[in-house]
């Protein structure tokens, strides 16, 4: 908890910085700063001064510029609140497993997701659902991969596009694609001409 | 021209470096469009699901920590680590360094 009388003048300039405001340019007769100043000294109150100091990397600003942008009469935590429901929410379309995992990994997963608040399972699901497609291109890429500086992408793209047959997934082959186009130019020379390709076809069928 | 027995070789210390440990069952769930792709997946690599999902949790488990921390403005020491045991922390705290460079640099580029 800060001091709000000794701190005032840094919870001040703390929030200067954040809008990227200094002194002069600020004018409280304007209500709606005044209130949102009121509001970050209500903030700064509620967390440790040595946080807010901290410079805030991209995302947080991300999302504090959003839950700003998109809440009504400024209620912002009551947006994000809403955004976690949105995270948290448990598919109905969904199928169980069963996986064996070390005790080790066991407990660090339990500690992981202790911290994170939410459960095991949804961790772990979270995890597999990030990096199931991530795990399968690298394996793609460590399959073509012929020398040092060469993979036979031509061979990469016809795989992929036997996979998109089966799995019945049309755009199978621009995903991949677009996830692989920053590991070397050629991907992402193959990424635009899939991405052309698909918005012609879509302008024909217009 | 590569050296076939010198790749496999390396190949192989990647693969094989864990040990075995005592392991138990953990049940979870995934969207069915997941489940598909994990089945396909895994036909494809030939292994079983189990290895699969071991090594995503084994490679980016700690990632995906370090990345909660970057994105919440948390630290290593923001965490409740009481129930794990030194070893565990250890390891915790290893992986949690490499992770957070690993995720540095991936911002830079």
């Amino acid at each position: 908890m800060i001091n709000r009388h000794k701190d005032l003048d840094a919870v001040i300039k703390i929030f200067l910085k954040n809008r990227n405001s200094d002194e002069e340019n600020l004018n409280f007769r304007d209500i709606d700063e005044l209130n949102e100043l009121i509001e970050f000294i209500g903030l700064a109150e509620s967390m440790h001064l040595e946080l807010l100091m901290a410079e805030p990397n991209e995302d947080q600003i991300d999302s504090f510029n959003e839950a700003y942008t998109l809440s009504i009469d400024n209620l912002s935590s009551f947006f994000t609140m809403g955004k976690t429901a949105n995270l948290l929410k448990e598919s109905k379309d969904s199928k169980g497993l069963s996986v064996k995992i070390s005790e080790f990994q066991k407990q660090i997963l339990e500690a992981i997701a202790s911290n994170l608040s939410i459960s095991r399972t949804k961790l772990l699901q979270e995890l597999v659902s990030t990096y199931l497609d991530s795990a399968y291109y690298t394996y793609l890429i460590g399959k073509h991969h012929k020398s040092q500086n060469y993979i036979d992408i031509n061979a990469l793209i016809r795989e992929l596009r036997e996979d998109a047959i089966i799995l019945k997934s049309p755009f199978h082959v621009i995903r991949a694609l677009f996830r692989m186009r920053d590991l070397d130019p050629m991907f992402n020379e193959e990424f635009n001409k899939e991405f052309n390709s698909i918005k012609s076809m879509e302008n024909e069928n217009d | 021209m590569t050296n076939f027995f010198k790749e496999l070789g390396k190949a192989h210390a990647k693969e094989f470096e864990s040990t075995e440990e005592k392991s138990s069952p953990l049940s979870f769930q995934l969207e069915q469009e997941d489940f598909k792709k994990l089945e396909f997946y895994c036909e494809k690599l030939d292994i079983n699901k189990t290895k699969f999902i071991n090594m995503i949790i084994k490679e980016k488990l700690i990632f995906a920590l370090a990345e909660y921390l970057d994105s919440s403005g948390k630290n290593l020491a923001d965490l409740d680590t009481s129930n794990l045991n030194l070893h565990q922390k250890a390891y915790l705290n290893g992986k949690l360094s490499l992770a957070s460079l690993e995720l540095k640099e991936s911002k830079e580029h």
